[in-house]
């Protein structure tokens, strides 16, 4: 059966004919519907039927018209997603790379579709996942150990090597912030308390880039797929912890700073069992002022872009908005590290 | 002149019907719909309180660039031009190093610049202190 929405018979044809060199001629292709997904990505939802009867949900990732800045296209991502994948981290293998399929010169490839829910209202609220945030902060933490694994030295990916990565971070997060339509004095001070507070440069290893509830998908049973690489680099790994705990991914559960999910201290001593790295409260919170500071930016920045389709204007529209609701958790970090007589000096 | 409600009154009456009454079978267009009612409670508020948010703000940052207030009340678009001068020198001289960004003064006139900002665009955000703590 196809949906009423049904991408024109070309592409039809493209998709069985890719399909079937991948999976064996006898392949049928039974649904291919866009699937709604991140708005920085073309997203197809297909179903199949094998020469022996067997049914697979599969999807296709694509380059959109129209990329965001900063984020890998479909090739890179193809290989970063496979280096995870090795490193034993629960993501979905992308397979079947190939160019042309969607539209000339773009680049797509096939991942399995897994059963499960990414929603951060039901993440983060729903009774039936109670026993999934109770893994949390173990499942979590070994997620993010198996991508940290993954470092410039033992694995060869297509993404610059920064020399100091809290430097590239900060400089990342400076151009932003020169990008927008106005200036925001509280993101300046949060820059500034940054470029004064930095860490040292550290070890680099692979960094998700985007890992946060919306972003991870959880069945009852705990975390089963780390989604959306599409901003993965080589970087700072406690960059991904901060991302984790800024403030809009708790969707109405403030009190679990991780996501919604759990909060700091059994996630933080978790990723320390599984990974053997300390972090320390003053490390986390420069990462989670970066966090904040970063999406109050990109927020901002998100309302400014090229709409890609009607269907998203509104959502757009909303979102900046927020960059406040970020900023004002970034000062707050600011002011309560000030207060805290460990951080002195 | 057109008698009541005027515009406050109708957008932020429509805004609650799209929250509150309007059911929608789609999981997708139902979240649009709050998106849309969410969107609506901002403009409504802006219309309601904006000019004097924007007084307020003028203030905090007159006060934070240790200049004088403007006298007498500006014209819309006199406001928004001279809270986005303020706010770009303001940047500027805190990324320059001119005032440390730890001052307590500071994060204390930005938190509240950013609570005048938020009143509009989410008032039900929780501006307490302790959130997500420990």
């Amino acid at each position: 059966m196809i949906a009423a929405n049904a991408p024109d018979p070309t592409l039809r044809a493209r998709a069985l004919a890719y399909l079937q060199a991948a999976l064996g001629p006898d392949t049928q292709l039974t649904r291919l519907e866009p699937l709604g997904g991140g708005a920085c990505q073309e997203i197809w939802r297909v179903e199949v039927r094998l020469a022996d009867g067997a049914e697979r949900a599969l999807v296709i990732r694509g380059d959109p018209a129209v990329a965001l800045p900063g984020s890998l296209g479909r090739r890179e991502e193809h290989e970063v997603i496979n280096a995870a994948v090795a490193a034993g981290a629960p993501t979905p293998a992308a397979r079947w790379l190939t160019e042309g399929l969607l539209r000339p010169g773009a680049w797509a490839y096939t991942m399995a579709l897994l059963p499960g829910v990414t929603l951060g209202a039901k993440v983060t609220r729903d009774a039936a996942l109670a026993g999934a945030r109770e893994k949390a902060p173990t499942q979590l933490a070994e997620a993010l150990t198996a991508i940290h694994t993954v470092t410039p030295d033992r694995v060869t990916l297509p993404l610059p090597v920064p020399k100091d990565p809290v430097a590239a971070s900060l400089d990342a997060l400076r151009e932003s912030m020169e990008r927008l339509p106005c200036a925001r004095p509280a993101q300046a001070a949060g820059l500034a308390w940054l470029l004064k507070n930095r860490p040292p440069p550290g070890e680099i290893t692979l960094v998700h880039g985007d890992f946060r509830t919306g972003n991870l998908l959880f069945e009852p049973e705990g975390l089963t797929g780390v989604l959306d690489w599409e901003f993965a680099h080589w970087g700072s790994p406690l960059e991904d912890l901060g991302w984790l705990c800024v403030r809009d991914w708790r969707f109405g559960a403030l009190d679990r700073a991780v996501g919604g999910l759990c909060r700091r201290a059994p996630f933080v001593e978790a990723y320390t069992a599984a990974s053997g790295r300390a972090v320390s409260a003053q490390e986390l919170t420069f990462w989670e002022v970066y966090g904040n500071l970063r999406w109050a930016a990109g927020a901002i920045l998100q309302g400014q872009r090229v709409l890609v389709g009607p269907e998203r204007d509104l959502e757009l529209l909303a979102i900046p908005w927020r960059a406040a609701e970020m900023e004002y958790e970034a000062l707050r970090l600011i002011a309560r590290q000030a207060q805290t007589p460990t951080s002195a000096p | 002149m057109r008698p009541p409600p005027d515009n406050v009154a109708v957008l932020a009456a429509v805004a609650t019907f799209l929250a509150k009454e309007l059911r929608v079978e789609d999981p997708a267009q139902a979240f649009r719909v709050k998106v849309a009612a969410h969107l609506l409670g901002g403009v409504a508020r802006g219309l309601k309180v904006g000019e004097a948010l924007d007084e307020q703000a003028m203030g905090l940052l007159a006060m934070l660039l240790n200049e004088d207030a403007p006298e007498g009340p500006l014209a819309a678009e006199d406001r928004a031009r001279r809270l986005h001068d303020q706010q770009a020198r303001l940047s500027a001289r805190v990324l320059a190093g001119d005032v440390p960004p730890d001052d307590e003064t500071l994060l204390q006139g930005l938190r509240a610049l950013l609570a005048s900002e938020l009143a509009l665009s989410n008032p039900r955000f929780d501006l307490d202190d302790q959130v997500g703590e420990p």
